[in-house]
């Protein structure tokens, strides 16, 4: 079957039953699937928490053994992060930016139904570790070197490693489908300054995922070889370094939580201005400060890390970053509030959780300046003050905002409202019992409390403030079965909603509810940031031309995804080269290996002509010469091979020698980058492969010279890497 | 943590408590604008106008107002930063007083040059600066006297410093502050203030030998000890050692002289001495020293010989 013919538009009615639903590749359904699963893992976490306060209501309590306890603050953090928090995104992301661009269906759908099975695979992989021996013990940052071998035998770790690596690859899949459809996809008229603010904020979240997460890859291969190749990447005793993962997991950690609440900064910012009837106020700078937020939110990183005792110098340039970050923020807390100054606010449930987000986030943004600054982070981080923060932005903010926008969109994804009644319940119950959990966690921090501990001792203050926290819990718990109940009466009885219950502005509330497969019968035309405004409103609709379709003149979908997967692979290959020059040029330096550079100089050359010779093949592929093309293709494949069984060669000379990643730093970091480098060759090789047989079979079709330009770039990129592999590795041992 | 007893502490609740101030004025400002919106909206539908939908809502001047304002706060609050984290964390001189060493899950406290060797107790005089050194002996732990001292991560494979000058004596509550595994919750310690006399005759209690056994059940307990090699682990001057690796558990040459034992777990007394040695896994699950399955009798010789060592 050829191309196209997969991408014929189904008209009949949507299949229903299971396996339609595992087979699925629509956005709407994948993004469904997104939200359930990031609901049943929420209900995991939630208990994990219920079960952790009820330990901590009273002191020296042995509800719950030590070492359970540790697992259970291990598994909430990092199920809330990788399977609460990126599902919702990714769930809402995926429904909403196709309907709200006024395109049929996200750039990628295969890849999108792929990048969605990864989360159940993922999260069932962490949580097998419970019948496997244990459950990951040592927290959602996993500090090494408390999770190497000598510290930590329980597999937990491994499990915690594996399903994080494939969650992450999952999120930059989706990630890149994000920002590939926003890129090629908008309806016409949607100029970049006419997206929704949503549609900024998911994109600027999608960005900082394909920058982010391969710094965790990075720092997860190394301690996989520390504690599968006996490396010592992370083991002091053997010229390792135990603050090398803490850089390396923030760097990662702290884009991850502009992750988690850009999205939701973009729902606020959509709902606000409905619930006023006002436009946002001051759309151009809520956009440009998110921009702000991403650009500085890669550059704030150690500010987890004031404790370390990283010196005055770093000390203050992670707090003046981090401070610098309160100013967008504030930009937008401020252009929230303007938005409802004068408006007819209308106190929905969903607006009732955007004032609740408004409010409890401010809390936690303020207590996050608090923390920015070095000195007052010296006292209260890793306190119980740190846990109160970022509740309040993850919780206050996160969450509230999440169910702001469930409330909101819920008549779009269903055709059938929540019921208000039960959403306010649900609103005060959880405000109520946010406040009783969190707010006290301040003080408990101002007295010392120290986070992660499983029991503390009776000293003033704690139980009272600890016990109210663990009412405070089971109130949250009453909430969420509210919503639970909610969503599922609604779902049968609930009043149906109608294309636009809200008489809302974005192009998603031009489709029925629920959207058809193909979402829209006929996109509205975009002639200002709120088409269904100007729909409703013919008499106050300026005279604006609808602009030509510019769809052609856009980038095509193949480049931007290979433009942006080499942008996190560059990453990726960035870190572990940085690895390389801390571990073997600064501080540490085992001595040169027995590297044969001449020969390896004269394998390299082989790739680098690989380069060249694509080059050719795409040439007389624009010249209509197949064949030649053909022939062309060939020749790289061949000369990569030649790399690699240059590579081979090498590896088996070094290892006979003894040359091992156990045996010194040097050889832990050499095996580790050129060894991810020559499986980059490999899959570079086998998506040559792939093409040159497509080709020959005509499977190509009129994308053949885009997708093997696509591939060319990528093929590209993998020698440009390696001009930078054998210039730190083998020449920097020259020099 | 604002009930400091050091300068070095006092700089950080200063500027924290200034912080604060700020911070609750602008929640206040944010506050008192939604109020405004809502009461205002609530009123006008009270009264019952109905406003079409607003077309525009920009407005450039203020958001460079609200640009402009926050940036000159943070701003400020960087300023007070450098110097609170300057007066608060002084760069220590000289040769360290005290060197600490953290274990899962204890505490190793040395006093360099003095012959002395505790545990789980930093002892240090009033009113004098303290040059505390922090090392690691397995993973990562942190070093918090909140009324005292900034916190300090111990990191292996590093030496941390940090120092302090406590201004009134009594005893402080220390934790490990930094995830160090099953344990963490129980790495507590005392930083006891004494004055300058005071901490030289502890001192020099310190430093003498262990006290010889003065009744039969603590001679029996000295043979327990010998018998069940406790000093593959432990260190107890006077007791002669195979010389294997010590302080892999703490120092117990005056180990009667400490308030609590097992890092905060217990009061030092007789009878949870006991309690310890029956089995300390029962009182603290996962720690490194196993269950000896020691008979009632000896669990009790042992304690008495234990709680001998003042």
């Amino acid at each position: 079957m050829s191309l196209e013919a997969t991408l014929e538009p189904e008209v009949e009615a949507a299949p229903t039953g299971f396996v339609s639903w595992v087979t699925t590749v629509d956005h709407k359904r994948v993004g469904i699937m997104y939200l359930i699963t990031s609901v049943v893992f929420f209900a995991i976490a939630g208990i994990e928490a219920l079960l952790m306060r009820i330990q901590l209501a009273v002191p020296e309590n042995d509800f719950i053994a030590p070492e359970l306890y540790n697992q259970l603050f291990t598994m909430h953090g990092t199920t809330m992060v990788f399977l609460v928090g990126m599902p919702l995104i990714a769930g809402f992301g995926n429904y909403l930016v196709p309907l709200m661009i006024g395109a049929r269906d996200v750039a990628f759908p295969r890849l999108n139904a792929f990048s969605f099975w990864l989360v159940p695979f993922g999260g069932l992989m962490l949580h097998w570790s419970f019948l496997a021996g244990g459950a990951p013990n040592a927290g959602w940052f996993s500090y090494a070197p408390l999770t190497e071998l000598p510290f930590n035998l329980n597999e937990g770790v491994d499990y915690w490693l594996l399903s994080l690596l494939a969650l992450g690859i999952g999120s930059v899949g989706s990630a890149i489908n994000i920002i590939v459809t926003v890129v090629t996809l908008r309806a016409p008229g949607m100029k970049v300054s006419r997206m929704p603010l949503f549609i900024w904020m998911i994109f600027v979240t999608s960005i900082l995922i394909v920058l982010a997460i391969p710094a965790l890859n990075s720092a997860i291969v190394m301690l996989l070889v520390d504690r599968h190749l006996d490396a010592a990447f992370f083991l002091p005793d053997r010229g390792g370094s135990a603050v090398v993962w803490q850089h390396f997991f923030w760097v990662f950690g702290h884009p991850e939580v502009y992750v988690l609440i850009l999205p939701v900064f973009g729902m606020i910012s959509e709902i606000i201005p409905v619930f006023s009837r006002k436009p946002i106020f001051g759309y151009s700078f809520v956009a440009a400060s998110t921009v702000a937020i991403g650009i500085l939110s890669l550059s704030v990183w150690a500010h987890h890390m004031f404790a370390v005792g990283m010196g005055r110098g770093p000390d203050l340039f992670f707090t003046a970053a981090s401070l610098l970050i309160a100013v967008p923020t504030g930009v937008k807390v401020f252009n929230w509030s303007a938005t409802m100054v004068g408006g007819r606010i209308q106190f929905t449930t969903a607006m009732l959780f955007c004032i609740g987000f408004l409010i409890e986030f401010v809390i936690g943004g303020l207590s996050g300046v608090t923390l920015a600054s070095a000195p007052i982070d010296w006292q209260v981080t890793d306190s119980y003050y740190v846990v109160a923060h970022f509740h309040f932005v993850l919780f206050g903010g996160f969450v509230f905002g999440m169910a702001a926008g469930l409330y909101y969109w819920f008549p779009k994804i269903t055709g059938r409202m929540l019921s208000e009644r039960l959403g306010k319940w649900q609103f005060w119950l959880m405000l109520i019992g946010f406040n009783l959990t969190f707010l006290g966690m301040h003080f408990l921090g101002f007295m010392g409390m120290p986070r992660r501990v499983f029991t503390y001792p009776d000293l003033p203050g704690y139980e009272a403030l600890n016990m109210a926290s663990t009412v405070g819990t089971v109130v949250i718990a009453v909430s969420v079965l509210v919503m639970l109940y909610n969503i599922a009466i609604s779902l049968k009885r609930g009043e149906v909603a109608g294309d636009n219950p809200w008489n809302a502005w974005t192009l998603e509330w031009a489709a029925t509810s629920p959207p058809p497969e193909h979402n829209f019968e006929l996109v509205p035309p975009v002639r200002s940031r709120r088409p269904m405004f100007d729909l409703a409103h013919p008499e106050v609709v300026r005279d604006v031309p609808l602009p030509p379709d510019d769809a052609p003149k856009r980038p095509q979908a193949a480049i931007v995804s290979v433009v942006a997967f080499i942008a996190s692979e560059s990453m990726f290959f960035l870190m572990l080269l940085v690895a390389f020059v801390i571990y073997n040029f600064f501080e540490f330096g085992s001595g040169p290996g027995p590297l044969d550079i001449r020969r390896t100089g004269m394998f390299s050359v082989a790739l680098f002509a690989s380069s060249a010779t694509l080059f050719v093949a795409e040439r007389h592929l624009r010249r209509g010469n197949g064949g030649g093309a053909t022939t062309w293709l060939g020749i790289t494949m061949a000369l990569g091979l030649v790399f690699l069984a240059g590579q081979a060669w090498e590896y088996y000379d070094l290892i006979t020698a003894h040359f091992t990643p156990e045996g010194s730093i040097f050889a832990a970091t050499f095996f580790t980058t050129t060894g991810f480098h020559g499986f980059h060759v490999f899959a570079g090789l086998l998506a040559l492969l792939a093409v040159t047989l497509l080709r020959r079979n005509g499977g190509l079709g009129k994308n053949e010279e885009t997708i093997v330009k696509a591939t060319g770039y990528y093929w590209h990129f993998v020698d440009v890497v390696w001009v930078f592999v054998f210039s730190i590795i083998y020449l920097g041992r020259i020099l | 943590m604002f009930d400091p007893v050091s300068p070095q502490a006092s700089a950080i609740s200063d500027l924290f408590i200034l912080v604060m101030w700020i911070c609750a004025a602008i929640l206040v400002v944010v506050v008192a604008i939604i109020t405004y919106a809502i009461v205002r909206a609530m009123r006008e539908r009270a009264r019952g106008q109905e406003a079409p939908d607003a077309v525009d809502n920009d407005h450039p001047m203020l958001e460079a107002i609200w640009t402009a304002i926050p940036l000159g706060i943070v701003i400020a609050i960087f300023v007070l930063s450098v110097g609170a984290a300057r007066d608060s964390d002084p760069t220590p001189e000289g040769a360290p007083d005290v060197v600490v060493r953290g274990h899962q899950w204890w505490w190793e406290v040395e006093y360099p040059g003095k012959g002395v060797m505790s545990a789980n107790e930093v002892h240090v005089p009033v009113n004098t600066k303290v040059h505390v050194q922090l090392e690691s002996g397995d993973v990562i732990h942190d070093f918090w006297v909140p009324q005292l001292a900034r916190k300090i991560d111990v990191v292996p494979g590093r030496e941390h410093h940090v120092v302090f000058e406590a201004q009134e004596t009594g005893l402080y509550e220390g934790v490990c502050a930094e995830f160090c595994g099953v344990q963490h919750a129980w790495m507590r310690f005392d930083v006891i203030v004494h004055t300058a006399d005071d901490f030289d005759a502890w001192l020099a209690a310190q430093a003498l030998p262990a006290e010889p056994p003065s009744s039969s059940a603590a001679l029996a307990g000295l043979a327990v000890y010998e018998r069940e090699t406790c000093s593959t682990c432990h260190a107890l001057d006077g007791v002669p050692a195979d010389g294997l690796p010590k302080q892999v558990g703490p120092d117990l040459t005056h180990l009667a002289s400490r308030q609590r034992i097992g890092s905060g777990v217990m009061v030092n007394n007789e009878a949870n001495l006991a309690l310890w040695m029956k089995n300390p896994q029962a009182i603290k699950e996962g720690c490194h020293m196993p269950n000896f399955q020691l008979s009632a009798t000896d669990a009790d010789a042992l304690a008495a010989y234990l709680h001998g060592l003042k």
